[in-house]
């Protein structure tokens, strides 16, 4: 008996420091961009930054403060996730109700369902895509970030299984007093599934805010840029360098500290709705549980 | 009664109107430029007007060299990452269920979900600054008595990085899913086999591990469909050429000969093909998945 | 029938978005609307002319505050001088993303009026007919300047946009960075009492006794003789290249040369081979860098002290020699020529001339623009206008990005012409504020080192070293040159070339570093030729039969 007890108490002990070692490799990177966000400038560049600052001060972020571009750069990405989760929702809410009916209710259900699985599956590559973006005039703007991503078709499909579990009683009912499918969705489904639609908005959100590339691709002008191609772009590739001006130059404006507080200041965000965000997805998994 | 109905079908058609409009302006009309793939597209041209090759540009990529290693080097990152990013949240997950502290429980998964809501891009930017030369992880090589290494530039360790910090970045929030799937099996298990003498470990394998089998199996016939996505947004930010020999993979190469290197027909047969082999592994993953948990994953 | 709709919807929005990129084909030449003194090289426009370009920045942008890549110093002076103002099609930073942005423009047929490319997209560019014949254009509307610099590549860097006859494209030019030069430490041979080198045998000697006898005293067995890049030669201009003893045995590595009348690539000939002998030898009596194989950062073993020579260009004083220099103040390092017979004359292959290339879009009223744009900017704004006030605070300022097109136009000998000037302003012949921007940076360090040098900082040591020595240096010696025939990329190359370069890598390495004997380069030559080589020599063969 007493071996047992010393068995689990050992057992207890490995437990715990396997988990707190990873949550340790989670946390020290982000731990040390923050430092060197707030370290002297040469100490950063000299690698002497750890997990705590080095001479502590705010300079960098001082001087963050005087950079429009990233300001500017930083509003297009709010912009762009207020916009594109707005739209996302609503595409989603109204795409997921007629498709949670069965193929009696609404008979062209199975096609619609079809053609967005091959949507979701197969695609013509960027260059089409590009071409339809730049033909609908639509480069350098911030519809070209929000609308070829406008139909979530997974997000459709989860909020589709959520609403198939809502009781048909509901519905009926409403039918009798003589509601109209939008008055059902809006009045009866809209309420019960809150929960369900804050996961999916919230993840809308982060994909949104996270999403890099088709800044990249869309925006012609760099002063269009989100916040994250802006990000991108700080990352220097020092293997493509082959002369040496190009590494004197690089040298005198790679700014380690400046850059260490764009990107914590661009994290901010994510973590300003992360409690949100973590009250949500477990719920949001549950509601991704398709049944047979 | 016949009347309502009808305009219930159309209150429907109305509803999917604005995401089908959006579908088929994004998704169904640039498919067309599918058709590249069986020509020798010219810009100039346009795909009315350039010459049809028939499967030219398929067998082309029979033919080169490099359709071997890209071809490798994503089967090799995408199973690193699918094998890693499903054993240790399964690991995780369960050590986490060991622990009845509900606080430290907390607190752990607040740290370790947060990777997954980061970009990238600034994922890129700390692994850069973690695998720099000077960096940390080279400060520690070099305080054991090792020579520093430029990890990023290395043809040896470039996989070991994408598929370390994939799942660095996931496993948290891997987790969760099984965590849910735990809480699922019923505590009387438990007490009945606490009775009857059984060790934690026992119990973990009779009891836990088949508890959560149906999740884990779904997951991983889910993620057959991901075999051949080694995950461009990461590989895009971090490679560079010195590592084109471990690092390059399907979807970097098309952007790169495709785009870059302007060979449109040849970067769209590739990309295609990935689609086709892509869409059948799904189907079949869909296939697998009812035999095996009775559940569908559309 | 709803299908049916459906089905004919789609196919018609695809019709009218892919039409959409074959307005720019088959076009004819439209005539410039250019008055004859417009088309002059700095014939001002009575109307504002608009041209739009694809911008290439340095990322994150480093432009004074209130200035914009369309409105700033330079676009300001083109303004000035020529009416015109430019407007950004797309901006994208150097290099991928600018790369994806000029695929885009080209897929899409919706080419900016002028924008740089480079060789691969030129080709394509030209043969899809969609960029314009710049052939009369250059006659009338580039300086004589800017053509005299041209010509000083004689016909080489013009050769490379010219297809046909036509001239398609103005390339920026890359000037001569030969030769290279033996770097070593004078410190530690005035410390030995051994003499300055001249010839390949006194750097074997001076090898010898650098490692033998620990000048820097680093302990023992800890200093290397010479630094050597792990890709042992052949790279133009760069540093720690061995291709001054290579070219003793007149071996080009890595270059397309002629030999016999016939095209052979440079890593196979049976000189190199030797030159590899050579210095397989030395490195097995050590006195290359034992360790070269590993080496990740020649600089840090320089920097720190540990290496006696390097092989390096001009610069190489600012390069990695200024941090050398600031680690330790009586680090000597001197550059010098090295030959077979001592005589210091020495041959040298030759660059590729022009590193990208400057298009105009076929149909744009205005082709005349590019060259009076190059001209005033590589012309008017250096010579003339040099004290264009907005610009000077612009350079001085330390910003970048400015230029609507960065197109750099040079004489091939600048490096020899920087010298010069600075020489004549050192001694008085010359007036400071002649000189351009960079070069009174370069004379204020120089006073500064001639002041005092016993006393002069890395900064002030580096300006004097590269300008007055390694220019010098480079200015006054006699250099044979060999100029290797073929720059461009062959269709084969783009598939086989990544891996016969690995092959010629691991070869050299491998033959020099002792773990293959040198007999493995016969075996290297026939492998190569067997895996692609073959095809690659005769397609190059080919393209030079068609310029």
């Amino acid at each position: 008996m007493k071996s047992k007890t010393f068995g689990s108490r050992f057992a207890d002990i490995c437990i715990w420091m396997v988990l707190l070692l990873l949550t340790a490799l989670c946390f020290l990177p982000l731990l040390n961009m923050v430092s060197i966000s707030f370290s002297d400038k040469s100490a950063a560049q000299a690698n002497l930054v750890g997990l705590l600052p080095v001479h502590f001060n705010t300079n960098a972020y001082q001087l963050l403060l005087k950079d429009t571009q990233f300001w500017r750069s930083f509003l297009i990405s709010i912009e762009r996730v207020a916009i594109g989760t707005a739209i996302n929702l609503m595409i989603t809410v109204l795409m997921a109700f007629p498709l949670s009916k069965n193929k009696n209710d609404f008979r062209a259900r199975n096609i619609y369902m079809n053609l967005m699985i091959f949507a979701m599956l197969f695609s013509g590559g960027m260059i089409p895509i590009f071409m339809v973006v730049k033909n609908l005039g639509l480069i350098d703007s911030i519809w070209a970030l929000v609308l070829p991503g406008a139909v979530p078709i997974f997000n459709v499909i989860l909020l589709m299984n959520f609403f198939k579990s809502v009781p048909e009683a509901l519905e009926e009912a409403a039918i009798i007093d003589g509601a109209s499918k939008m008055r059902v969705l809006f009045g009866i489904f809209l309420p019960i599934s809150l929960p369900a639609l804050a996961t999916i908005g919230l993840f809308s959100m982060v994909g949104h805010w996270n999403d890099y590339f088709s800044g990249l691709l869309y925006m012609n002008s760099s002063s269009n840029y989100p916040l994250q191609t802006y990000i991108q772009q700080l990352s220097v590739d020092i293997t493509k360098i082959t002369d040496p001006s190009q590494l004197k130059s690089l040298a005198s404006v790679s700014n380690k500290t400046l850059n260490a507080a764009k990107i914590v200041v661009s994290i901010i965000p994510v973590l300003l709705v992360y409690p949100f965000l973590q009250r949500y997805f477990v719920s949001g998994l549950v509601i991704g549980s398709v049944k047979e | 009664m016949k009347r309502k109905n009808k305009a219930g079908q159309l209150e429907y058609h109305l509803m999917m109107s604005p995401g089908i409009i959006f579908l088929i302006v994004f998704s169904f009309v640039p498919m067309f430029g599918i058709l590249m793939a069986f020509q020798d597209y010219v810009p100039a041209k346009g795909i009315f007007g350039s010459a049809w090759v028939g499967l030219d540009n398929f067998k082309y990529m029979l033919e080169i060299p490099d359709s071997m290693k890209i071809l490798r080097n994503t089967v090799v990152i995408a199973l690193g990452k699918i094998i890693f990013g499903t054993i240790v949240p399964i690991i995780f997950a369960l050590l986490l269920n060991e622990i009845r502290l509900k606080w430290a429980k907390k607190s752990i998964q607040t740290i370790v979900y947060l990777p997954n809501f980061l970009s990238w891009a600034v994922v890129a930017a700390v692994v850069i600054n973690i695998f720099d030369y000077h960096g940390p992880v080279n400060q520690f090589l070099q305080f054991m008595g090792k020579d520093p290494t430029l990890f990023l530039a290395s043809n040896n360790w470039f996989r070991q990085i994408i598929i370390g910090t994939d799942v660095w970045k996931g496993f948290g929030y891997g987790a969760i899913v099984y965590l849910a799937a735990l809480t699922g099996i019923d505590p009387g298990l438990y007490e009945a086999s606490s009775i009857d003498g059984a060790s934690r470990f026992k119990q973990l394998i009779h009891i836990t591990l088949p508890g959560i089998l149906p999740t884990i199996m779904l997951i991983s016939a889910l993620n057959l469909g991901n075999i051949l996505n080694a995950g461009f947004d990461q590989i895009f930010a971090l490679y560079n050429p010195i590592v084109y020999e471990t690092g390059d993979v399907i979807d970097t190469y098309v952007y790169r000969v495709g785009l870059l290197g302007q060979q449109y027909s040849f970067a769209t047969a590739v990309g295609l093909l990935k689609s086709v082999v892509s869409l059948t592994l799904l189907l079949s993953a869909n296939q697998l998945s009812i035999k095996l948990v009775k559940m569908r994953i559309f | 029938m709803k299908k049916f709709l459906l089905t004919a919807l789609v196919l018609m929005m695809s019709v009218s978005v892919f039409t959409g990129c074959t307005k720019s084909a088959g076009s004819s030449e439209p005539k410039t609307t250019a008055t004859s003194d417009e088309l002059t090289p700095y014939g001002k426009y009575a109307e504002t002319v608009t041209y739009t370009i694809g911008k290439s920045t340095p990322g994150i942008p480093k432009l004074p505050e209130g200035q914009s890549y369309e409105n700033n110093a330079y676009t300001q002076y083109l303004k000035e001088t020529l009416n015109v103002q430019s407007k950004d099609l797309f901006e994208a930073k150097s290099g991928d993303n600018y790369d994806q942005k000029v695929s885009m423009a080209v897929a899409s047929g919706d080419l900016p009026d002028m924008m740089s490319v480079g060789a691969d997209t030129l080709r394509q560019l030209v043969d899809n007919d969609m960029i314009a014949d710049l052939t009369e254009v250059y006659k009338s509307s580039a300086s004589d300047l800017v053509k005299e610099k041209y010509d000083s590549y004689n016909g080489r860097a013009l050769e490379a946009a010219t297809f046909d006859g036509k001239l398609m494209a103005m390339p920026s030019t890359s000037n001569a960075n030969i030769p290279t030069m033996l770097w070593v430490r004078k410190d530690w041979l005035d410390k030995l009492g051994l003499a300055e080198p001249k010839t390949v045998a006194d750097l074997e000697q001076i090898l010898t006794a650098f490692i033998q006898k620990d000048p820097g005293g680093n302990g023992k067995g800890k200093t290397v003789g010479l630094a050597l890049s792990k890709s042992i030669g052949g790279l133009y201009g760069s540093l720690f290249q061995a291709d001054n003893i290579f070219a003793t045995y007149h071996s080009f590595p890595r270059q397309w040369i002629e030999q016999d009348g016939q095209v052979v690539y440079g890593s196979l000939t049976d000189e190199t081979k030797q030159g590899l002998g050579l210095l397989a030898d030395w490195y097995k009596k050590g006195l290359i860098d034992p360790q070269m194989a590993v080496r990740d950062s020649i600089e840090s073993l320089i920097i720190s002290g540990e290496a006696g020579a390097f092989f390096g260009p001009w610069w190489s004083a600012d390069y990695p020699l200024n941090d050398a220099r600031r680690q330790n103040n009586s680090a000597d390092w001197k550059p010098y020529i090295i030959s077979e017979d001592g005589s210091g004359e020495i041959t040298a292959y030759t660059q590729n001339p022009a590193a990208e290339f400057y298009v105009v879009r076929k149909g744009f009223e205005h082709p005349e623009l590019l060259p009076k744009i190059a001209s005033a900017l590589n012309d008017k704004l250096v010579r003339e206008d040099l004290n264009y006030q907005p610009v000077v605070d612009f350079i001085t300022g330390g910003f970048d990005g400015g230029k609507p097109l960065g197109i750099g136009i040079n004489f091939n000998d600048a490096t020899g012409q920087m010298y010069k000037d600075l020489k004549a302003a050192v001694d008085g012949e010359k007036k400071v504020d002649t000189l351009t921007l960079d070069d009174r940076t370069s004379y204020n360090k120089i006073m500064e080192y001639l002041k005092d040098p016993e006393k002069a900082d890395a900064n002030q040591w580096s300006g004097y070293t590269s300008r007055m020595i390694g220019a010098k240096l480079m200015a006054e010696t006699k250099v044979n040159e060999v100029n290797p025939v073929f720059f461009g990329q062959t269709k084969s190359m783009k598939l086989k070339w990544a891996n016969l370069v690995k092959l010629e890598d691991e070869t050299f390495l491998k033959i020099v570093t002792g773990q293959e004997s040198l007999d493995y380069f016969d075996t290297f030559v026939s492998t190569w030729n067997k895996t692609g080589g073959n095809d690659i020599t005769k397609e190059v063969a080919e393209a030079i039969k068609q310029k």
